[in-house]
């Protein structure tokens, strides 16, 4: 994990290069600063998130790297 | 003042791509969760999945009478298509939910996706242009790996 300083960064940005191919394709809950939960269910990893008492925590998605934007 | 935000950067995709990326809080009654969203100017509305929306407590299958009262709150369908996503028109709930963004709160129509969510290819959250476009001004640099959300209103 890399720590970044800002108010609220977003989870990704607190991944590193090496974690973020790692995690491609993957949904994260990151609780303070550290990578919770990990998996490919959105809805899993995300109530697993909401059970953590914690201000301080943010769910993302790693996007595949050779996706784009464009459909 | 103008806020900066950095790109999120992929740098391992080729060339190496950037996108705007926020975090914002996103309520369902008592439920309050942050996610990482995408700041999409290309997009009319603000769009998340019903992969996220159910966990946040939203019931999507409901009668009649609570589907008329969510659409005279959103002055939308309850349930209709949107075309823009991908190739084909998606299909959607429109329900309220609060989302903060950098500290200021907004009542959003969300449009929620039906279908499985993808973590390789869909965003949690999609903010368009009536939410984050409609609380800010967003200067958007690529040049300079930035983008910057402004609340100033310039009275001449």
């Amino acid at each position: 994990m890399q720590k970044k300083a800002g108010v609220r960064p977003s989870g990704l940005s607190m991944l590193s290069s090496k974690e973020l191919t790692k995690y491609q394709g993957h949904c994260l809950g990151i609780v303070e600063g550290k990578i919770k939960f990990v998996g490919k269910e959105a809805n899993k990893v995300l109530r697993d998130l909401l059970q953590i008492k914690s201000r301080d925590k943010v769910f993302t998605c790693v996007p595949n790297l050779k996706a784009t934007m464009v459909k | 003042m103008s806020i900066p935000f950095s790109y999120q950067p992929f740098p391992l995709a080729s060339p190496d791509r950037l996108r705007p990326m926020i975090r914002v809080t996103l309520q369902v009654g008592s439920t309050v969760q942050d996610f990482d969203a995408l700041v999409d100017s290309g997009s009319d509305v603000t769009l998340s999945h019903v992969d996220i929306g159910v966990p946040m407590g939203i019931t999507f299958e409901c009668g009649a009478n609570e589907k008329k009262r969510i659409e005279q709150l959103t002055g939308l369908p309850f349930e209709y298509k949107i075309s823009g996503i991908g190739s084909e028109p998606v299909n959607v709930y429109v329900v309220q939910a609060i989302v903060l963004i950098n500290g200021k709160r907004i009542e959003a129509n969300i449009h929620w996706i039906k279908g499985n969510f993808n973590p390789g290819g869909d965003f949690p959250i999609v903010l368009g242009q009536d939410t984050i476009f409609s609380l800010f001004d967003i200067n958007f640099s690529k040049r300079q790996h930035k983008f910057f959300l402004s609340e100033e209103v310039v009275n001449k």
